[in-house]
């Protein structure tokens, strides 16, 4: 379980990492008619109200929603790990110790 | 019927395809570390050495590989490596990130090397082996699927080539005379778009698209492009008009030089050339600036003859308060000759180690119009070798020049190039092969001229396109290219197929003067502006030949108002001045300034009615023109009548 958690963590990170870089890259959508208003092209010098580009805004819940599935994912991702750790721990003085006993 | 001319088609039918030395050797390279690698891999479980050196050495087979040998969970890490070394690709295609992939790939391995436990899993040498063949034979399997279609194609144009030259050669228009060169209304409203961006005020950027600064959409090519618009416009149309045409070109030459268009270099160079201390824009590699730059600075200074550019250190490219690197005209070129000499390719890259052909092509246009401004010979010294090289290291099988390769492992990387886009590029500096290349790429076209609805041939482009000026769907960029390359070559024909559909599909707006396509990115824009003022030979003059000799010494338009004057016609024969202007806003009286007069000397001005003046001591006039609708004026000493 805690390895699933670590991994849903890693893929998420992955994922929305990508989906950024996607963003960035190919821009927030490509449809052909969500160009009436391009703010590059419709700019002007004189005469035209300046085209201000549109950012898209993300709500407070999304956000915070966001934030909890990051936190916990996190979360699991540092108890998977010190449990990982613990037990490779355990498993190492339990081989020290029948080492011990065995000489 | 036209001349054949037999000896552009001979080169094309005698080609045999291969593999270029130098390519061949990077591949040779490359096969040697991978195998090293794989070797190296190995050997910790040939020898049963211990399972963090097993796992370590499997992940040097595949990036992730290692974690296969850690077993359980960590399995799930394989995939998941492979797509983050996806990624790390991209990062190295898109921004010259060489560290990123080798630091996934011997990351994941020391990763794997450290999470394997007390034994590896048995099986993992041998799903690795099978994954690792089943990869190599896909890619095998692609690659001879890719040439036996390029051969094809290679022996499908080698049967039409003379056919295609003869037809090229036959519908070509002849190249206009200078009394033909008018920019007409439309051709105005265009200029304006490049005009409204070039003339607002240093450092805004308002009507620039804003994406990455790496890649396609990068402001630089932006501003390259409404650059060579404005010089070529400049050029043909108007050589004796400076005013704000000049101020345009100057604004955006002096844009360029700000950091957030260039600095892009900084990071580039760091992670692409592990170079923290240096990053000289106009240093090692950069073509995509130095020769896109050099192109633009050279038309500003073949134009006008201001030759301020070439002064010493006249382009400070400032990194920050300490740090500037002071650049010119002739550093500019200075650096894309050096490249060429020192790199093995001759073509050399634009982000570390991908060598992009298409922007060699704008480097060696830069050296062509370079020489011609200052007598060196760049282009007759490097021209040879640089074309056997794209010949024989950048050519596909089908005989079309590749997008780009590796210089570091010879690896092709798919990237769409057209034949087209390169050959308004070698009609400046080789032209014969250049109307080769046209007619392959005409023939290509063809199939994509249809019957609009009104019953007029327009292209028609399958699919939604793509627009590298802004990374969204659409055919504007394209429409836009194949039209000025068209037009290059006075296939008008195409050119105004090109042009329907542009206006057809691009959504069109002709709003407070301006045209523009609001389905385009600014890129996209940039180049119809230019393809739409384009005619027979119109880049390789603007190149090889600038504007005539009369224009550059007799009386120029030097002062009228944007936008309330449009100039669709400015020349010179070095005593008169021949212009056509519209009013941009308002009709009525509009001020003129000219200078280069010849001082204190009476000229005459002819619209219809005619009047007097004279000019000043330095050789200035001023004068208020009643502009309505299209207003020719002639200018003339009046000794000279």
């Amino acid at each position: 379980m805690p390895c699933c958690a670590f991994a849903a963590f890693i893929v998420s990170q992955i994922v929305l990492g990508f989906t950024a870089i996607r963003r960035s890259v190919l821009g927030a959508g490509d449809d052909l008619n969500d160009v009436s208003s391009n703010p590059a092209t419709e700019w002007r010098l004189i005469g035209g109200a300046p085209a201000l580009p549109r950012r898209r805004r993300v709500g407070l819940p999304t956000l915070a929603l966001a934030a909890s599935i990051e936190i916990l994912l996190a979360a699991g991702a540092v108890y998977g790990y010190r449990l990982h750790a613990h037990h490779h721990h355990v498993a190492s003085l339990r081989n020290q110790t029948v080492c011990i006993r065995a000489r | 019927m036209a001349v054949i001319t037999s000896d552009i088609a001979e080169l094309y039918i005698r080609r045999a395809p291969s593999i270029g030395p130098v390519t061949s050797a990077r591949h040779r390279r490359t096969a040697a570390i991978y195998g090293t690698m794989c070797i190296l891999g190995l050997m910790p479980s040939i020898l049963g050495m211990p399972p963090a050196l097993r796992a370590a050495g499997l992940g040097l087979w595949i990036p992730g590989g290692g974690f296969l040998a850690v077993g359980g969970y960590a399995v799930l890490l394989f995939p998941l490596t492979l797509a983050l070394f996806a990624l790390a690709v991209f990062a190295w295609f898109g921004a010259g990130m060489v560290v990123a992939p080798v630091i996934v790939w011997l990351g994941s391995a020391l990763l794997a090397g450290n999470m394997v436990g007390d034994q590896a899993w048995f099986l993992a040498p041998y799903l690795l082996a099978a994954a690792v063949a089943g990869i190599g034979l896909y890619a095998y399997q692609r690659q001879q699927t890719r040439k036996i279609a390029e051969l094809a194609q290679l022996e499908a144009r080698k049967r039409s080539i003379s056919t295609a030259l003869a037809e090229a050669i036959e519908v070509a228009a002849p190249v206009p005379t200078m009394a033909e060169r008018e920019l007409t209304p439309d051709d105005l409203a265009s200029s304006r778009y490049a005009l409204d961006r070039a003339l607002q005020p240093l450092g805004q950027m308002n009507g620039y698209d804003k994406r990455d600064q790496f890649q396609t959409a990068a402001l630089r090519y932006q501003i390259n492009h409404l650059g060579y618009g404005l010089g070529m416009l400049q050029c043909m149309y108007t050589p004796s008009f400076h005013g704000y045409l000049s101020d345009a070109q100057r604004n955006l030459i002096e844009l360029y030089l700000d950091r957030r268009i260039w600095g892009y270099w900084v990071w580039e160079s760091a992670w692409g050339h592990l170079n923290l201390s240096n990053p000289d824009p106009a240093g090692k590699d950069n073509i995509m600036l130095t020769g896109w730059f050099g192109i633009q600075l050279c038309m500003y200074i073949s134009n006008t003859g201001d030759r301020q550019y070439a002064e010493p250190g006249s382009l400070p490219f400032r990194l920050n308060g300490r740090r500037v690197f002071h650049h010119d005209a002739h550093t500019i070129a200075q650096s894309v000759a050096k490249n060429f000499l020192d790199s093995e390719f001759c073509l050399y890259p634009c982000e570390p180690n991908w060598v992009y052909p298409i922007c060699n092509h704008y480097g060696m246009t830069s050296l062509a119009i370079y020489d011609r401004l200052f007598g060196t010979k760049y282009v007759p010294s490097t021209l040879d070798r640089w074309l056997k090289s794209l010949d024989t290291e950048f050519t596909d099988y089908s005989g079309s020049v590749i997008g780009l390769r590796s210089s570091l492992t010879g690896i092709r990387f798919p990237f769409p190039a057209a034949d087209a886009g390169f050959a308004g590029f070698e009609n400046c500096f080789a032209p014969d092969r250049a109307q080769r290349m046209w007619a392959t790429a005409r023939q290509d076209l063809r199939h994509i001229i249809k019957t609009g609805e009104n019953g007029a041939k327009r292209l028609i482009l399958p699919g939604r396109g793509f627009d590298f000026g802004n990374y969204k769907s659409g055919y504007a960029g394209a429409y836009a290219m194949i039209m000025d390359t068209a037009r290059e070559f006075g296939d008008y024909e195409i050119a105004d197929a090109a042009q329907r559909a542009l206006d057809q599909d691009c959504g069109r707006a002709d709003d407070g003067g301006v045209l523009r396509y609001s389905r385009g990115s600014n890129l996209a824009n940039a180049m119809a502006m230019r393809a739409r003022i384009h005619r027979r030979d119109d880049f390789r003059r603007t190149i090889t030949e600038g504007p005539p000799e009369a224009s550059l010494r007799g009386p120029i338009l030097s002062a009228a108002k944007y936008p309330d004057v449009l100039v669709a016609r400015a020349f010179s024969d070095g005593d008169d001045l021949d212009l056509v202007l519209y009013p941009g806003a308002d009709p009525g009286p509009h001020n003129l300034g000219l200078e280069r007069l010849r001082p204190g000397a009476k000229y005459a001005l002819r619209n219809g009615a005619e009047r007097s003046f004279t000019a000043d001591n330095s050789g200035a006039a001023s004068l208020s023109v009643d502009l309505r609708g299209r207003t020719p004026l002639h200018i003339v000493p009046v000794n000279c009548q």
